[in-house]
């Protein structure tokens, strides 16, 4: 400028046509400054990202305004106050970027919210699943009454109605049923075979119901959902007169309501 | 007489010097926005932009006290403008320790029940 301005004074004798020419040629050569070019071009990046240019429109604005405040300031020679400005676009440009990149996170947080709760469904319809198939490993028989487990393996000690521990275990997968399912009831039947009287056979079957009872309740099952009576010797599914026979008739029905 | 009036010219021109100059309304903005950001998450997640912000207003301070106003309000703007950046910078952090956190539990669930 110093010197345009010294050429500028000696045509100024000569005449002033020529003046008015060099201090156009002046403004024409003022040199663009490269931070606001700069700064130009992250504006236009951020103005034409969607996310960001909604993240921060107020930003935006002020920056761009603040830009031609720069120009004004770098042609003026006015210093501080370009450094200013140049300050000011830096950080509004940045609050932008970084509000823009805020909104993709937590648009991914959302969808990762999202897909938690599928894994949790589709956990929980494999879990009922699961345990469907765990009371397919009972025999089953369909009845008017509803499904009827038939508990045949289940080991009672000798003219007792205690379960044996590993008949225990056998109810576990029928406790496991009955916790998911906490709208269903079960009525535990007891029978037996035909040895001994018809009274204490009576007796012996309902206390073996109870006793499947008990375990079903030390696997947490509510007592009010669990009714059981005894049956004793009246309902043989098998012939009393043989040892196989005996052994299919002592067992414990559970209907599932 | 002269002597009078030349006197109490001195002593009006002595009281305005006295006055303080008006506080400009960007710097008890900017002052008023570092105090509210001044909290756990600005603090642990954009602690540089919190010190710059408070350095800018005790600048814009020391500019109002030599009576340069113009440049007050100037690092006034430049406090504000950081303080709200370290906001963004704060919420940005807390968004991706959200977003890392549910991206890693739900690797842990998904895991559980694949097994």
């Amino acid at each position: 400028m110093t010197i345009l301005n010294n050429t500028f004074h000696n045509f100024k004798r000569l005449a002033a046509p020529l003046t008015a020419m060099a201090v156009i040629a002046a403004c024409a050569t003022t040199e663009p400054n490269p931070q606001i070019e700069q700064l130009e071009k992250r504006l236009e990046t951020a103005q034409s990202n969607p996310t960001v240019f909604n993240a921060s429109p107020t930003e935006l604005n002020n920056a761009k305004a603040r830009l031609n405040a720069a120009q004004s300031a770098y042609e003026n020679n006015r210093t501080e106050k370009l450094e200013h400005e140049l300050y000011m676009i830096d950080r509004l440009l940045t609050i932008a970027e970084t509000e823009g990149r805020e909104a993709d996170v937590r648009g991914n947080f959302e969808d990762l919210r999202d897909r938690r709760a599928d894994i949790r469904l589709d956990a929980r319809e494999r879990e009922i699943d699961r345990l469907s198939s765990e009371l397919n490993e009972y025999k089953t028989k369909e009845t008017d009454h509803g499904t009827v487990i038939v508990l045949q393996d289940l080991l009672f000690a000798y003219n007792k109605a205690e379960l044996q521990p590993g008949s225990v275990r056998s109810l576990r997968p029928l406790a496991n049923y009955l916790n998911t399912n906490s709208g269903k009831t079960i009525i535990v039947e007891g029978h037996t075979d035909s040895t001994g009287s018809s009274s204490y056979n009576m007796q012996l079957s309902k206390q073996r119901a109870e006793a499947v009872k008990k375990a079903l309740v030390s696997m947490g099952i509510k007592g009010s959902r669990i009714s059981t009576r005894g049956l004793g010797e009246d309902y043989p599914v098998a012939n009393n007169g043989t040892e196989a026979g005996k052994q299919q008739n002592r067992r414990v029905e559970v209907t599932i309501q | 007489m002269r002597q009078v009036y030349v006197g109490l010219l001195g002593a009006v021109l002595l009281s305005a010097c006295a006055t303080s100059v008006e506080t400009p309304s960007a710097f008890i903005e900017a002052r008023s926005a570092i105090e509210a950001a001044d909290k756990q998450d600005v603090r642990t997640y954009a602690p540089g932009l919190l010190v710059e912000a408070r350095d800018k207003l005790k600048a814009a301070e020391s500019a109002l006290e030599n009576r340069e106003v113009a440049k007050a309000k100037r690092l006034s703007d430049e406090a504000a403008v950081s303080i709200r950046l370290a906001e963004s910078k704060a919420k940005l952090k807390k968004s991706q320790e959200a977003a890392s956190e549910i991206r890693r539990s739900n690797a842990v669930l998904q895991s559980e029940i694949s097994n």
